[in-house]
C-alpha cells in the first residue's frame, strides 16, 4: 500500500514539474506585455465583426488587472487567436431581453511570445460568457466597477503564468 | 406708382433670395456677443476680444458673431438662436448674406474644448447601466473601432478622455464620487458626456431621448455627432460645406 502511495506521489510531482516548467514562470518577471492584435484564424466561425476588437479590449483589461503595464514595446508579447465566436440565439436575446447581459461563446487560444516571436505559451481558451464588460458583476476584479467573463478567464491564465 | 414700388420690392426680394441661394452653406467660427455691428474690439490678455456680456443691452441690439482671427464681425439671424452661447466659442452653419454681412443660422453648435481634439484614448464608461442601457457600451466600441480616431483603452487612469454614457443627466462627480452612479434608472434617455478623467469636468454632452429600445441607435448618433462636430471644426473658417455633409447629418442639435 505504501509502495502504491509512493509511486501516486512520485507520479503526481513529476506532472507538476512537468507542466510547471511547460507553462509556470513565462511571466515570472515581466513588468510590460504588448498586446498584439487578434488572428483570426476562420472567419467564417465568427460571427460578431466586433468580436477581435472585444477579445483584444479584454485582454488589454486582464494585463491591467494582473497589475502588468501593458504598451509598446515589451520583451513579451501577448495575442489571441479566434477559432471561434459566437453571439446568443435570437431566442436566448428575446429572454435575456432588458436585463443588460448577453451571453457568447469563445473558442480562442491565448499566445505569449518572446520579443523574437518564440511561442512562449499558447493556452486553450474556451468560454461561454460575457464579453462586453458587464457593470454591477461581484466577481470584477477588485477596484473595477466592471468585466466580462472571457476578461476574468484571461486574467486567471495570466496569473497562472506568472 | 404704386404698382412700380411692388414690381421692385418683388425684383428685390428675388434677386436677394437668388443672391442667397446662389451660395452655398458656410462655416463660421467665432464668439457669440451682444451687437451692434462696429463695435470696437478690446484686447484682453493679449487676445483681441469683445465684451460680450453686457447686463442692460439697448433696444433692437443683437447678437453677433466675432472671429478674433480674421477680426470679422457678421449680424446673426434669427437672433434667438445665437442668444443661449453669448459670451461662449461656437461653430455657426449659415448661409452669409455678403450684402448685409448676416449670417442666417442654419445650425449653431458650442466650439469643442481643445482637449477633445487633441486627445489620442478614451474610456467607456456606462454608468449604471442596467437593462436597456446595457447596449451602450458595445455600440460605443463597435462606432469608435469603425472610426478609428481614438485608441479605446480598458483603463481609464490611461485615457485622454471619457466617454460617459447614462440614462441619467452627468453632473460633474465622476472624479469625486467613490462608486457607481445610485440614482434610480429610467431608460429613456440616452445621455452621452465626454469627461475630463482629471477634473471631471464636462466638455461636451448631449441626449437622445429614444427609450430604452433605441440606446445603442442612440449612442452611435451621439458619437456620430461628436464626430461630424470635430470634423467641422478642422475646417477653416467661412468653408463652403459640401450639399452632401449637411444631407446626411443625422442629428438634430437643437434638441432631440
Amino acid at each position: 500500500m505504501n509502495v502504491f502511495r509512493a509511486l501516486v506521489f512520485a507520479a503526481a510531482t513529476s506532472t507538476a514539474a512537468i507542466c510547471a516548467s511547460a507553462a509556470g514562470g513565462v511571466l515570472e518577471k515581466v513588468a510590460k506585455i504588448q498586446v498584439d492584435p487578434t488572428v483570426v484564424e476562420h472567419p467564417e466561425n465568427v460571427d460578431d465583426s466586433t468580436a477581435a476588437n472585444l477579445a483584444r479590449y479584454d485582454l488589454r483589461a486582464a494585463v491591467r488587472d494582473a497589475h502588468l503595464e501593458e504598451g509598446q514595446p515589451a520583451d513579451i508579447r501577448a495575442h489571441i487567436v479566434l477559432e471561434g465566436f459566437s453571439s446568443e440565439s435570437r431566442a436566448r436575446r428575446a429572454i435575456d431581453a432588458g436585463s443588460g447581459r448577453s451571453v457568447c461563446t469563445v473558442d480562442a487560444r491565448l499566445v505569449f511570445e518572446d520579443a523574437s516571436g518564440k511561442e512562449l505559451a499558447n493556452i486553450k481558451i474556451h468560454v461561454r460568457g460575457s464579453v462586453v464588460p458587464v457593470q454591477g458583476d461581484a466577481a470584477a476584479p477588485q477596484g473595477r466597477e466592471s468585466s466580462s467573463d472571457l476578461e476574468r478567464r484571461l486574467l486567471r491564465e495570466i496569473e497562472a503564468l506568472k | 406708382m404704386r404698382a412700380l414700388v411692388c414690381v421692385s420690392a418683388l425684383g428685390c426680394l428675388l434677386f436677394g433670395a437668388a443672391n442667397l441661394a446662389a451660395q452655398g452653406e458656410q462655416i463660421f467660427k467665432g464668439k457669440i456677443c451682444m451687437g451692434p455691428e462696429g463695435r470696437t474690439p478690446t484686447t484682453i490678455n493679449g487676445e483681441l476680444s469683445l465684451p460680450c456680456t453686457i447686463p442692460h443691452p439697448k433696444r433692437g441690439s443683437g447678437y453677433i458673431l466675432f472671429n478674433p482671427e480674421t477680426k470679422t464681425t457678421y449680424q446673426l439671424d434669427p437672433r434667438g438662436k445665437a442668444k443661449s452661447f453669448a459670451g461662449r466659442r461656437v461653430v455657426v452653419l449659415g448661409i452669409l448674406d455678403q450684402g448685409t454681412s448676416t449670417v442666417h443660422i442654419d445650425e449653431i453648435l458650442s466650439a469643442l474644448p481643445a482637449k477633445i481634439a487633441e486627445a489620442k484614448s478614451v474610456y467607456i464608461d456606462c454608468d449604471n447601466c442596467v437593462r436597456g442601457m446595457a447596449a451602450a457600451w458595445k455600440a460605443a466600441f463597435e462606432v469608435l473601432g469603425d472610426w478609428g480616431r481614438y485608441d479605446v483603452t480598458p483603463d481609464p487612469k490611461k485615457a485622454d478622455l471619457i466617454l460617459l454614457f447614462s440614462a441619467n443627466p452627468y453632473v460633474g462627480d465622476y472624479v469625486t464620487r467613490d462608486g457607481p452612479d445610485t440614482r434610480a434608472v429610467k431608460v429613456e434617455t440616452t445621455y452621452m458626456n465626454v469627461v475630463d478623467p482629471q477634473t471631471g469636468a464636462d466638455l461636451w454632452g448631449d441626449s437622445r431621448r429614444w427609450s430604452s429600445f433605441m440606446v445603442a441607435k442612440a449612442t452611435r448618433s451621439l458619437i456620430e455627432q461628436l464626430r461630424t462636430q470635430l470634423a467641422l471644426e478642422k475646417q477653416p473658417d467661412s468653408q463652403l460645406l459640401p450639399e452632401k455633409q449637411h444631407e446626411h447629418r443625422t442629428w438634430a442639435p437643437f434638441g432631440n
